[in-house]
């Protein structure tokens, strides 16, 4: 296998606040591959999204990101200094925001707003020091005829909207929710990055315009060879879209999969819990199934898994730091101690467990955090 | 925990009124009070200040318009006349404190009126919607944003001098910012679901005012209003130098200033300490109008 | 866009007519004859009828106010009753010190305002940030008056710097326009700037948590860039609104200030025209400084609409 473009070991991000530290992401690691589409599907305050801005080191104080490391293209990210992440963002990693309304500036004509990713990023021949933006955004404005604003024009066009040169000229408001997501594709695009990290894109979008959306994006894919990080907290977009999925719960992963494996042989307890509560179309439940309990908190979290106590599969390794074991299919991981080679299950239930599986378990731990490390 | 936490939690008054008043409000404000700093600051400043005017018959060290002939004394806490004299020999600090309960008087009760009136009609404006709300604020648009000084300038020209009518002149100018500030939450207010449950069982329009919406509304009013009292503080005083305010024998805070300007360059006192003192206070009602600003300004908390 | 343009020049006009109407008939409702305060306490009664029927103030009040609107549509504001000037004479004279501390002092203001403000929200918390907030606070809290009387003790008693009193017209001399000048528009700018450094503190701390800066980053661009290409715009737009709100604590300060100093302007006449019951005077000022106001509200509003395409551009969607 060819070296993944993006790869993420044990991504740690915390939050100072006054009541604790925040664990928001505690230990994720994945892999990203050219070309692919990596969902990263959780609930609301499962850390999805602070994990996209932590790997672009959007965050700030009182944020500190820490990972063994975040490798883009075998350089790791967190070695870079602030001007070498600048041009990394926009110009190798984009990212895309979930709601285009406040994502974009609202005092700023769309076509500059794209524009100024491709001047930044790509030799245009435009000057982009400090002065020059000042004249170009309160004197002049951008000409029409720069190649950066033809540039922009041009990605109007491939994302799908209308009278493009028309558009250009217009602000965030005046344009649809759609459009509006449009354009912030096409923002990303501008300089040609090699991955999108989009944070729950279509979230704020009607149900027909989320269609348009993730198939722009899978265009962008077949296209330009983008990789796409989608992150999301609906599994239907995840079905459509995703090669593979990392299933989050409270900072930590559950679960690692090719979507099909992970649809068809879903392992993590979590995930089943997920699956079971979409509601379908030819069902014939009363009850919609919904998984009992709250998220835990993410302050000085307890040992062990984090899904434990509403889990109904808990039991004694529980609390136990978890590791993550090879699951069903290739490229299957997940991280539940029932599949802990020493534990015997019946379906999902615990019918034994062998005296050595908290040695195993304290062994790998003792060998370093291993999350990551049992894949076929 | 602080101490006032722990009081607090003993004692649980969410949601009950005593006297009318609802307690979570209480509640919150003796919070602000235990936490932020400004407001520790600010509310002890005016405390001590209303003190001073409340008790200024009892504490004043002189009668405020007592005249010892021709001596003009320089601040001395030996003589006795820790602030001076003015040209008339009437002691300074007794001056300033009698000065201090005209100027809190007008300067509160200003904001007080103004509140009053406007909170109604933007009440009225914004529940009723309609013509009600046209006539209303067009009525009130006008003035909007108008010189207040002018309008107070003529006010006090057409009907004279006296607490009263400079209470009025003053206060007039905040009608119209309450009035806006309680129709747009009336208008907010208004669509939320509380309301329409409120009708849905058959509360009576001025029932839903003034006991469902109006409690909900009450946090940024009493931010204006401290915000206000500042600015109608200032506006007294302004008045008062210019010789429009409350009768000019009168010791106001700013009257004082007035006749101490002649005499800038031998006695600065009879100028500047009036105006320290005005400047304190209304500094202490700015700090503590902000931290209740900052108390009452809820923020979202960021979703991972 | 220049459908607004119109219509708020049009509602301009319409404020002024409302504005004089109302001078009209409040300084009629002035207790206090002028024909016997210029003639004196002790005139016969012959006397002040024949100066009232002089001065036209015999006939009913509505004749007077046709009359009068009448003659302001040709710009006549009529007689001043003490001196022997026309009122516009008399406004004229004396409008340019206060035009003069008015400009100054709103640009002085600015001045400070805007990078303390912005300083004061980038580093929020941190020195700075104390530092300015406690000069904006005392600017705010300070009578602007008061501010003048110190002003004037330090730079013209204790240090004698500056000039104390009167003032010296821009055409005899920058400089000594400027020393007579400066003090006052301190006394002014101050407080007006402390208020507008607040709200540009606000407005920017909220437009650095806005998600569109973060977008900003999330594409490369420096934090300079940021700051100034993506945020300060929309940081400006509370502040231009409030700042057009807040002119009238600038005139308030204007006509308190030039009392302080001695100076000879626009808010010094229309005092002593009000305790003189000089008519004619206290409206043509009112009308004038009205007209004023109303101009620089205009202006402000124009200024809005320009930094805000939310209002040049409607949705469209």
């Amino acid at each position: 296998m060819s070296e993944p473009l993006l790869e993420v070991e044990n991504l740690q991000t915390t939050f100072a606040t006054e009541r604790g530290d925040v664990n928001a992401v505690d230990g994720i690691s994945f892999q990203v591959e050219e070309g692919e589409v990596f969902g990263i599907v959780g609930e609301s305050g499962s850390g999805k999204s602070v994990t996209a801005l932590s790997i672009m080191q959007l965050v700030d104080a009182p944020g500190r990101v820490e990972a063994d490391a975040v490798r883009y293209r075998g350089e790791d990210l967190l070695d870079a200094s602030e001007n070498e992440m600048q041009s990394i963002r926009g110009g190798e990693i984009a990212m895309i925001f979930q709601d285009p309304m406040s994502s974009l500036n609202p005092v700023m004509t769309v076509g500059e707003q794209i524009a100024e990713v491709a001047r930044h990023h790509g030799e245009y021949g435009e000057s982009t020091g400090f002065w020059s933006e000042m004249k170009r955004k309160y004197v002049t404005g951008t000409g029409s005829d720069s190649r950066s604003w033809r540039r922009a024009v041009e990605l109007l066009d491939t994302v799908g909207i209308p009278d493009p040169e028309q558009r250009a000229h217009e602000y965030p408001h005046q344009l649809s929710g759609g459009m509006k997501q449009r354009v912030m594709i096409a923002q990303a695009l501008a300089a040609d990055p090699s991955v999108i990290v989009a944070d729950e894109p279509t979230t704020a979008l009607d149900v027909t315009i989320e269609a348009q959306i993730l198939d722009e994006l899978l265009d962008m894919r077949d296209e330009f060879g983008v990789s796409v990080v989608l992150i999301t907290h609906d599994l239907a977009v995840v079905r459509e879209t995703c090669d593979r999925v990392a299933v989050m719960y409270a900072g930590e992963l559950m679960e690692t999969a090719p979507t099909n494996t992970l649809f068809e042989h879903p392992s993590h307890p979590y995930t089943n819990g997920l699956l079971r509560s979409i509601p379908k179309v030819n069902d014939d439940r009363e009850w919609l199934d919904s998984i009992e309990g709250n998220v835990p908190s993410l302050i000085d979290k307890p040992a062990g898994c984090p899904f434990q106590d509403r889990c109904d599969s808990a039991f004694e390794l529980c609390d136990k730091p978890l590791v993550s074991y090879p699951g069903e299919g290739a490229g299957h991981e997940v991280r539940c101690h029932l599949y802990n080679d020493a534990v015997e299950v019946d379906g999902q239930e615990v019918v034994g467990v062998a005296n050595d599986a908290t040695e195993i378990i304290e062994n790998k731990n003792e060998a370093g955090r291993s999350v990551g490390g049992e894949s076929l | 925990m602080s101490t006032t936490d722990r009081l607090l939690n003993a004692v649980d008054l969410s949601g009950r009124r005593v006297f009318g008043i609802r307690t979570d409000l209480v509640e919150r404000f003796a919070r602000v009070l235990g936490r932020d700093l400004r407001a520790q600051i600010g509310f002890t400043i005016v405390v001590l200040f209303l003190l001073a005017a409340i008790f200024a018959p009892e504490f004043a060290p002189y009668d405020p318009m007592a005249q010892e002939y021709g001596i003009l004394q320089s601040p001395s806490l030996s003589s006795g006349h820790p602030f001076g004299t003015d040209s008339f020999g009437r002691d300074m600090l007794s001056r300033l404190m009698f000065g201090a309960r005209i100027s809190l008087a007008v300067g509160l009760g200003a904001v007080t009126f103004g509140a009053a009136v406007g909170i109604v009609v933007g009440m009225v404006a914004g529940y009723y919607g309609g013509w009600i709300d046209d006539l209303l604020m067009r009525t009130i648009d006008v003035m909007w944003a108008f010189p207040w000084l002018l309008i107070a300038i003529m006010l006090v020209a057409i009907f004279g001098q006296g607490f009263w009518n400079v209470l009025f002149a003053v206060g007039f100018a905040y009608i119209d910012d309450f009035a806006r500030l309680a129709r747009g939450e009336v208008l907010a207010i208004r669509e939320e679901e509380f309301t329409m449950a409120a009708k849905s069982i058959g509360l009576v329009d001025r029932e839903i005012i003034f006991e469902e919406v109006f409690p909900n509304t009450v946090a940024p009013l009493i931010v204006q209003f401290t915000v206000f009292s500042a600015r109608a503080i200032l506006a007294e005083s302004t008045l008062s130098f210019l010789g429009l305010g409350v009768k000019p024998t009168t010791p106001t805070w700013g009257a004082l200033l007035g006749q101490g300007r002649g005499f800038i360059t031998q006695a600065w006192w009879i100028s500047i300490i009036p105006g320290i003192a005005i400047m304190i206070t209304v500094l202490g009602i700015n700090l503590f109008g902000d931290a209740l600003r900052d108390a009452f300004d809820v923020k979202e908390a960021d979703d991972t | 866009m220049k459908r607004y343009l119109a219509k708020r020049i049009a509602h301009s006009f319409v404020v002024i007519y409302v504005v004089a109407t109302t001078v009209f008939f409040a300084v009629r409702a002035i207790p206090g004859d002028p024909a016997r305060m210029m003639l004196g306490g002790d005139a016969s009664a012959e006397a002040i009828s024949a100066l009232r029927q002089e001065m036209g103030l015999n006939q009913p009040i509505y004749v007077q106010y046709f009359r009068w609107m009448a003659q302001i549509a040709t710009g006549d504001l009529g007689q001043s009753i003490f001196t022997d000037q026309t009122v516009i004479a008399r406004l004229v004279g004396v409008a340019e010190p206060t035009l003069s501390i008015a400009a100054l002092g709103m640009t002085i203001a600015l001045l400070i305002a805007l990078p303390a403000g912005i300083i004061s929200a980038v580093h929020q918390n941190q020195i700075e940030d104390y530092l300015a907030t406690i000069i904006s606070f005392l600017g705010i809290s300070m009578p602007g008056f008061w501010i003048g009387i110190v002003l004037l003790i330090t730079f013209a008693d204790l240090f004698p710097l500056l000039p104390a009193f009167g003032y010296v017209s821009i055409g005899e001399g920058v400089v000594p326009w400027f020393q007579h000048v400066i003090l006052p528009a301190l006394a002014v700018g101050l407080p007006y700037g402390g208020i507008l450094m607040r709200m540009t503190r606000s407005s920017m701390l909220e437009v650095l948590n806005e998600d569109y800066m973060r977008t900003a980053r999330a594409k490369g661009l420096n934090s300079r860039l940021v700051l100034f290409k993506h945020g300060l715009q929309n940081a400006l737009i509370p502040v231009v609104t409030i700042a057009g709100i807040l002119l009238g604590v600038l005139v308030a300060g204007v006509v308190a200030v030039e009392i302080v100093f001695g100076i000879q302007g626009l808010g010094r006449l229309l005092i002593r025209s009000i305790e003189r019951r000089d008519f004619p005077v206290i409206q043509g000022a009112v009308i004038v400084i009205s007209f004023v106001f109303v101009f620089m509200n205009l202006f402000v509003d124009m200024l809005y609409t320009a930094i805000n395409p939310k209002i040049a551009y409607g949705g469209r969607e």
